[in-house]
This record gives structure tokens, C-alpha cells and sequence, in this order.
């Protein structure tokens, strides 16, 4: 692979619903397109699957919901800020578009940047540029 | 403002089965909530809280405004629950009820059709006077270290400083795990610690080395607990306590008590037995599809060994040592055990307690009763009972009929009640019990019945029966039929245009039946029985062109490509000579009037099929394979061949029409009659 | 039954119709009609839908418009009250109509309650028992 062709980025989306993740992918994937990146997405169903794909894949970026049972998009932040090696991961909190107050909260708990659901296309790719594009991802 | 999603998207079936999980499962929350009264644990609360934000984060990705915005109103309610804003009431949780309830109709209505349905009156000024405008918080001073105290959530914050008032104890259990089993020993910690007291929140710990994961679980524990033998529980490294205050005093009676810094016995390197996942009452959630393709392994494996059976027999037969053809049989016998009760086993997977329906068929008839003024309990006996999921999702509907009708036109006033010497509260009984492989539920009432004499008298007045047509033996089975309907009056209730004559449609549709019967003045009884599972009939797929059949399996006698000159002219009939039988042969797609394909030249697939009496052969296009599907019968008012008695999906996606042997054999056998008068 | 009701209206062929939306369970998308062999040209086949074998009435033929061409995830109305769906191209959504709107169908028009009058064209009140007997006959 030559370092000309499109950015391939490894993005995993944590919800606990099916759904979700299943709109997220699709915003990622329209976001790939309009951008001339490559996505791989890796979907995890809980913050515990989360934090057990983390070290094992390479992962350029996390796009969390901020609730869910057990254990919270919030706490799942805490969990990957706290560990050294994911301290500089990027890392989007997705929640309702209402919730002004979740934004607050998960740059709080430590995220990079926030979007509401639904998407619209202009905020995900300005929101995905500012996370994406102040921490290139490493060159293999 | 995005476009509301059609109904029928793909994405509104995934919401509509996402938004009736969330509504049960809230529906159960409140349910938790009013057994709790005045005091419900804050778990509870919350898990409410979440599950309404759930719905409200769904509905507003497909695009369904009008439902965010009752979602939204009702989630400001429960958050202000949580958060100690307003009390746990009869009012409050009241108004909860109502919002969900409203939620509900809404769902009902994208069911429907509807595109964007939306409330008449906005929720958010119906639980006007129950929500707390927003004021500013007084902020709890905890004593915690301080990066947790920073990163600690408003929610988080309020349980603390409300633990402290209640003079409970605030630990932190400080856990070091293995990277390979963390999910394992932090899932039994949470387990533990919430069983112990409340847990408030999981934050990161200090891990010995990066290839260990550290938690750090704030709890709140009542007085007097047992720190030490929860660190044990948890497997802690350490568990510390943590102060709560308030900036304003609170006049507590007693003062906070410390417990003092325990340290636990060091965690084990393996994590025990007891420390092995946890999962609720040994219950497993397995969703659907992945049954499904166990049960379609173990008929594949089923398949596989008849076809090992076959030739290992032939393959034996010249094979010299005896040794090892005795051992080699022995092998496949049990192979042919262990095969045979794998079937059995993968289905029973689908078995759930009938349970799941009888809670929600309660909260139907709770809501029922209130909107017609009946006063009524529903005792239901056999919830243990178990049944098929798909059973139990598709019976919801015909039985919340069966409910309906028991309270619209059954259960009488409380006045009428008492009038009459009966108590003023009604009741339903509902008994589930298995009975062989079938599950009968039993619906009594103990209403005002139903007069056999009325119900033919109305059956002539409506013209149901003919003025010539003898009184019925079955009075009560009239109550079934298209257009009959007792009600004096349309009823919100049993509106719609639905009557019993759709139950019997859907439970028939389902493989069940329904009778019932009555005495006037002191009830009515419907017994609806229902298969235990749904049967999967092991069944050969065949195309013709785009079309693909299925036949059951124990109608094949074999399938093979016909040879040329296998098949021949006898008698001016086209035959196909099956060892020393000659039998009747028909193309499939000229039978059925299909377009014929251009011949390919060659081999033909050929599918001898018999009824038991007679056989015929078949020409198709191709043989696809043989699954177990599950056939659903086609209502006769769908115009087709009577060889065609219904449908199934095959793996894949396509959609085989079930072809009845007996027909077809007969019609082959018929066919070929008049071709050689032709 | 009263006219004076909600309706559900979609369009077939390009036209618009209506059916009462009590006699509708549901919308859906399966993701197959199977073509049924000897049926009449305005029975697009066989669905399954929930798990139910339902009939599919294309209501484009059957109002005697061009026959639907088959698609990948087709729409289709599910009735109560009958084993069968309506075969549609969109739904417009749910509507109401005042009785003293609708005017009797012209004649030989086929399976219709009523006609009402539209700024563009006309939206065709469908008599669903009738239009399922009609594929009966």
C-alpha cells in the first residue's frame, strides 16, 4: 500500500442499541465518501467490549452513546482517558441532539468532541475534521 | 429538521422493535416503581430514566419528532425523579404512567402507518405541574480524591450527597484485574456491590501494570454493613471510605459513620468459581436468529448422519475385519443418538416462560379496566409454563382481544354487580398449563355470561343464519364468525372492527384453535390451545424458473436427474420408470401453467413424490436443497391451485410455495389420464 | 360504517387511494412477493409478513392501471380482517375525510367506496372486502 491512497481509519462505535450502531456505521460510511477516507468500523455492544477491543485492534477513534446500562458512555470515557496507552485516542460522545447538558458532561468525563442525534451531515464531518484532524493517526 | 422516515423503511421496523422493547421494559420500571411506593431504591429510578432516554435517542435518529418530544417531556420528569427535584408520588408516578401510556399510542400509531405521529396536547403541558422548573443546585462537598471528584456526574454528585443524608456509608471498592477476565470480575463486583448497597459510579483505578485493568466503584452502603466481606465478594484490592457533606448541614439524628480503611485478602491471580461471569438468575438472553441457526445446524447434522448411515453400511459391508465394523456401528449409533436428541435440544431453546406474555397482557388489563370503569383483578395461574418466543410475540395480540372483550362486554358495572348479589370486583382468571405438546390458557370470568338462545337470535337477525337453517349444535362457535358482534354499542374499547372472528383467524394462522363457553349470570370460559413450538417440517425445495416449492420431506421417495430414456411413452402417457414401477410423469411448469424454459438438453432433475398410495414423478428446473421450514397455511380466499396449501421462507430469503403431496400426486395422476384420451 | 373517517392514503400507479385505517394493522417491507401460479393478474403473489402467509393484491391492477413491476422490498398494507396485503408504491400518511366530501364511484370503476375530489385529480376510497372478493371471482 502506497502512502498516496485514502486514510484508512479504524473507528469503533459503542451503543447498546442495534439500530444505533447500525446509523452510526452509515453516517461514518457517507463521511468516508464525502472525505475520500477509508472506515473500518468495529462495533462494540457495551463499555466492557469496548474496553476489551481498545488494545486489540488499532482503533483511530471512538464514537461512544452516552447511555447505556451498566456501564455508562460517561464512564467509558473516564475507563480510556485513565489508561496511558488511549490517554490521546479520540473520542466523540453521541447523544440526543436536545441534550446540551450530555455535551457538558462528557467533555467533562474527558471526550474530544460531541454529536447529537440525528446527525446532520454538516456537524458530523465538521465534528469528525476537528476530532480527527488535530491528532493525525500514525502512519503504519 | 431531517424528513420523517416512511413507514415501512427498513429503519421503521428496526425502530418498532426497538421502541415495544423499550416501552416493555419501561412498562416493567414502573411497574418496579409503584411495588417500591415511597421510597424506591435509586437504581430503579434511574434505569427508568435510561430506558425513556433510550426511546427518545431512537426516535429522533429515524426521525420521529413528534415521539423524541414526548420522550423528551417525560424523561425532564424522571430526571427530576432522580434527581430529588420532586418526591416519588402517586401524582408524580401517576403522570409517569400517563407518559408512557401516551408513548405507546404513538408507537402504535407508526405500527399503523402513520409517518409522524404526534401528540394532540404536548406531553410536556400535560406533566406541566409535576416537573420542577430548573434551578440552580446546591453542590454537594464530597471528600473523595480529587481527579474522581472532578469527573464526577451531576447524577453521580446527587446519589453521594443523598447517601450522606441518609447516613449511609460511601466506600470505594478499588478492584486490580487481570486484562483477560476484567469484564468477568468487574461485572461481579457491580453485581456485588449493588446486591451490598447502591452502586453510584465506576471510575478508573491506578493499575499495578498496563496489562492489568483498575476500577475504582463508589457504593453507598447501609450502616452496620459488612466492608470486609464485600471487598471478598468483589475480589478487591482495597476498599477505602469516603466523607459526604453538604455545603449546607444537614440536621442529621446520627452522625456518619466511617468505616475504617479495610484491607481485603489480595485478589487471587485466576478468578474463582464464584467469580466466573454472572449472569442473572442463569438466565442467558440468545437473540432469535442465532437460535434459529443452531435449529437449522442440528437438521443439517440430521441430514448429514442419514447420508453417513447409507454408506457406511454399504462401505462395511465388504470390509473384512469384523472388529472394526462392530466398533465402527457402535460409533454411528451413538452419533445417531447424540443427533437425534440435538434437534429436540435446539428447539427447546426457543421455549420461554409464558410469563413474558402474562405481564404484559396484566398491564393491558390494569389500563382496560380503568378507562371502562370495570373494578377487576386478573389472577393468572402456570406462568412457568413455557412456550415458543415467536408463540409467545404473535399470542399478544388474539389474547389482549380474548381480555378486552372479558371487560367490555363480560365484567359488569359495580353497581350492576352488586345489584345482582356478585362482588363489586370482578375477576379473570387465566390458567396456562401444558397438555402433551400443546399449551392450553384458559380465560375465566366471572361476568354476566353469555345466553345461548341470544347469541342464534342475533345470528338470525344479522342474517348469519338463513331463516331455514336449523339451530346450531355449537351456539357459542357463532361468536367466532365474520360479522358477529354482541356489542350494544361500539366501544372504544373492542372498537376497531376487530372481532372474535380475527382471533380465531390469528390463533388458527398460529396452528391453535379457541372455544368457548358460557353460563348467563355467572361467566364466561375461552380455552385457547396453542402448539407448544412451532413445527419446522423437514421439506424438499425444487425451482421452476423463479418459482420455488417445497415438499414435505416424508412425500419424496427420491430425486434423481432422469436419464435419457428413462423417461418414456406408454399408452400415449409420459412415464418414468422407478425400478419395475412405471409411473405418471408431469413437468412442473406445465402443470402450473408456468412459462416453459427453453430445454437445456441432458439430464433433468426428476422428484418421485407419493402420498402413501400412489406416486408420481415430477420434472423441475433444479432440486435446491432440503431445510426444515416452517409452513404457513394460506387462507383459502387467496386464488390459487389447490396443490398450493401455503408458504414458507427458505434460508436465503426466497419463498417456497408448499405444495400438498396428496393433490398434487392426484393431479399428476389425472393429468396424464386426460393426455391419453387427448 | 361511517365515511366520516381516518384513512390511510397511498399511491398505486401513479394515483392516489384510500383505505379506513381501522381495517390497516400495519405497514410493512418484505422482502419478497412470491408469484403465485393460476392466480389472476392483479394478485401479485404471496408475502410473508410476521410470519403470515398473506395474499398480495397489486391495486394498481386491480383498478385496472398498469401491473406494478416487481422491486426488491416491496410496500406493502396489511388489512385486518382478511389474509391479505395491499401491494403500494408510497404511502401519503394518515388522513381524514368529511363524509359530505365523497361522492358515489363512477360506474365500472371497480372495487371503490367512494371518490373524493382533489385540488389535483381524485383520491379513490377503496371497498377493501370487495376488491379481496373480486381477486376471489
Amino acid at each position: 500500500m502506497t502512502a498516496s491512497g485514502p486514510i484508512r481509519r479504524h473507528v469503533l462505535v459503542v451503543d447498546d442499541s442495534g439500530p444505533a450502531r447500525l446509523l452510526v456505521r452509515q453516517a461514518l460510511e457517507g463521511w468516508a465518501r464525502r472525505t475520500g477516507h477509508k472506515v473500518d468500523v468495529v462495533e462494540a455492544e457495551n463499555g466492557f467490549e469496548a474496553l476489551r477491543e481498545l488494545p486489540r485492534s488499532p482503533i483511530d477513534l471512538v464514537l461512544t452513546d452516552v447511555n447505556m446500562p451498566t456501564l455508562s458512555g460517561l464512564e467509558l470515557i473516564r475507563m480510556i482517558r485513565s489508561r496511558p496507552e488511549q490517554s490521546a485516542l479520540p473520542v466523540i460522545a453521541v447523544s440526543t441532539e436536545r441534550d446540551a447538558e450530555d455535551a457538558a458532561r462528557a467533555r467533562k468525563a474527558g471526550a474530544d468532541g460531541y454529536l447529537g442525534k440525528p446527525f446532520d451531515v454538516e456537524t458530523f464531518d465538521r465534528v469528525l475534521g476537528e476530532v480527527l484532524g488535530s491528532k493525525a493517526p500514525e502512519e503504519p | 429538521m431531517t424528513r420523517p422516515k416512511r413507514p415501512g423503511d427498513a429503519s421503521s421496523g428496526e425502530f418498532l422493535a426497538e421502541a415495544e422493547m423499550l416501552l416493555e421494559e419501561a412498562g416493567c420500571g414502573i411497574d418496579a416503581l409503584d411495588a417500591e411506593g415511597d421510597d424506591p431504591r435509586p437504581e430503579k429510578v434511574n434505569a427508568l430514566f435510561r430506558t425513556v432516554h433510550s426511546l427518545k435517542g431512537v426516535a429522533g435518529m429515524v426521525g420521529y419528532s413528534g415521539i423524541a418530544d414526548a420522550a423528551h417531556a417525560l424523561e425532564a420528569l424522571l430526571d427530576d425523579l432522580r434527581m430529588g427535584r420532586v418526591p416519588p408520588s402517586p401524582a408524580v408516578r401517576g403522570g409517569v404512567r400517563d407518559g408512557l401510556d401516551a408513548l405507546s399510542t404513538l408507537v402504535a400509531r407508526v405500527a399503523a402507518g402513520e409517518e409522524s405521529p404526534r401528540l394532540e396536547t404536548p406531553l410536556k403541558d400535560r406533566l406541566e405541574g409535576l416537573v420542577r422548573p430548573a434551578e440552580p443546585r446546591e453542590a454537594a462537598s464530597l471528600r473523595l480524591p480529587p481527579e474522581l471528584d472532578a469527573s464526577l456526574s451531576d447524577y453521580e454528585r446527587h446519589r453521594a450527597s443523598e447517601a450522606g443524608k441518609r447516613g449511609k456509608a460511601l466506600v470505594l471498592v478499588d478492584l486490580d484485574l487481570d486484562f483477560d477476565s476484567f469484564d468477568a470480575g468487574l461485572r461481579n463486583a457491580m453485581n456485588e456491590a449493588s446486591a451490598a448497597g447502591e452502586l453510584i459510579g465506576t471510575f478508573p483505578g491506578t493499575a499495578a501494570d498496563p496489562a492489568r485493568m483498575a476500577f475504582r466503584l463508589l457504593v453507598a452502603l447501609p450502616p452496620g454493613s459488612d466492608v470486609a466481606a464485600l471487598a471478598t465478594r468483589c475480589s478487591a484490592r482495597d476498599v477505602v471510605g469516603v466523607s459526604a457533606g453538604t455545603a449546607a448541614p444537614e440536621p442529621a439524628t446520627e452522625p456518619v459513620r466511617l468505616p475504617a480503611t479495610v484491607v481485603a485478602e489480595p485478589a487471587p491471580p485466576e478468578p474463582g468459581p464464584e467469580a466466573a461471569p454472572q449472569v442473572a438468575r442463569g438466565v442467558v438472553r440468545v437473540p432469535l436468529e442465532k437460535v434459529a441457526a443452531l435449529v437449522d445446524l442440528a437438521g443439517e447434522l440430521a441430514l448429514a448422519r442419514s447420508a453417513l448411515g447409507r454408506t457406511l453400511g454399504q462401505a462395511l459391508a465388504g470390509a473384512p475385519d469384523r472388529g472394526a465394523r462392530f466398533e465402527a456401528q457402535r460409533a454411528f449409533a451413538r452419533l445417531d443418538r447424540l443427533v437425534a436428541t440435538l434437534g429436540p435440544a435446539a428447539l427447546a431453546l426457543r421455549l420461554v416462560p409464558v410469563e413474558t406474555l402474562t405481564t404484559r397482557l396484566a398491564r393491558a388489563f390494569a389500563r382496560t379496566a380503568a378507562a371502562l370503569g370495570r373494578e377487576a383483578d386478573f389472577v393468572v395461574q402456570g406462568v412457568e409454563t413455557e412456550i415458543d418466543k415467536v408463540l409467545a410475540d404473535e399470542l399478544g395480540d388474539p389474547l389482549l382481544h380474548i381480555l378486552r372483550n372479558a371487560l367490555d362486554h363480560g365484567i359488569e358495572s359495580p353497581e350492576e354487580r352488586a345489584a345482582a348479589g356478585k362482588p363489586r370486583r370482578g375477576r379473570v382468571a387465566l390458567t396456562v398449563a401444558p397438555r402433551g405438546r400443546e399449551v392450553v390458557l384458559t380465560f375465566s370470568d366471572d361476568g354476566r355470561g353469555v345466553d345461548a338462545a341470544g347469541i342464534v337470535a342475533k345470528a338470525r337477525q344479522t342474517g348469519l343464519l338463513g331463516p331455514s337453517d336449523p339451530d346450531p349444535a355449537e351456539p357459542f362457535a357463532l361468536l367466532f364468525r365474520a360479522g358477529f358482534s354482541t356489542a350494544r354499542e361500539v366501544s372504544e374499547i373492542s372498537g376497531r372492527g376487530v372481532g372474535l372472528d380475527v382471533v380465531r383467524e390469528k390463533l388458527t394462522a398460529l396452528g391453535g384453535r379457541v372455544s368457548v363457553r358460557s353460563v348467563p349470570g355467572s361467566g364466561t370460559t375461552f380455552e385457547v390451545v396453542v402448539p407448544m413450538t412451532l413445527v419446522l417440517l423437514e421439506s424438499l425445495v425444487v425451482r421452476v424458473g423463479d418459482v420455488w416449492f417445497a415438499l414435505p420431506g416424508e412425500n419424496v421417495r427420491r430425486t434423481l436427474q432422469a436419464a435419457e430414456g428413462a423417461i418414456e411413452v406408454i399408452d400415449g402417457r409420459p412415464c418414468f420408470r422407478d425400478g419395475d414401477e412405471a409411473l405418471p410423469l408431469a413437468r412442473l411448469d406445465a402443470l402450473f401453467d408456468l412459462p416453459r424454459r427453453p430445454d437445456a438438453g441432458g439430464a433433468e432433475p426428476v422428484v418421485v413424490t407419493e402420498d402413501g398410495r400412489r406416486a408420481a414423478a415430477l420434472v423441475v428446473d433444479a432440486v435446491e436443497g432440503v431445510w426444515d421450514l416452517l409452513v404457513k397455511p394460506l387462507a383459502d380466499s387467496v386464488p390459487r391451485p389447490r396443490e398450493i396449501a401455503g408458504a414458507a421462507e427458505v434460508p436465503g430469503g426466497e419463498i417456497a410455495l408448499a405444495l400438498d403431496a396428496g393433490a398434487l400426486v392426484a393431479r399428476v395422476h389425472s393429468a396424464s389420464a386426460s393426455g391419453r384420451r387427448a | 360504517m361511517s365515511d366520516d373517517g381516518l384513512l390511510l392514503a397511498f399511491r398505486a400507479g401513479g394515483e392516489r387511494f384510500a383505505v379506513p385505517l381501522e381495517r390497516v394493522r400495519e405497514a410493512a417491507r418484505p422482502r419478497r412477493i412470491a408469484p403465485l401460479p393460476g392466480a389472476p393478474p392483479e394478485w401479485s403473489g404471496v408475502a410473508l409478513v410476521r410470519g403470515e402467509a398473506l395474499g398480495v393484491i397489486d391495486v394498481a391492477a386491480a383498478m385496472g392501471l398498469p401491473r406494478s413491476p416487481a422491486k426488491p422490498a416491496p410496500l406493502v398494507v396489511v388489512l385486518y380482517g382478511t389474509d391479505h396485503a395491499l401491494l403500494v408504491d408510497s404511502i401519503d400518511g394518515v388522513e381524514t375525510c368529511p363524509a359530505d366530501r365523497v361522492a358515489p364511484p363512477p360506474p365500472g370503476r371497480g372495487a371503490l367506496r367512494g371518490i373524493v375530489a382533489e385540488e389535483s385529480g381524485f383520491l379513490s376510497l377503496l371497498d377493501v372486502d370487495r376488491l379481496a372478493a373480486k381477486g376471489e371471482g
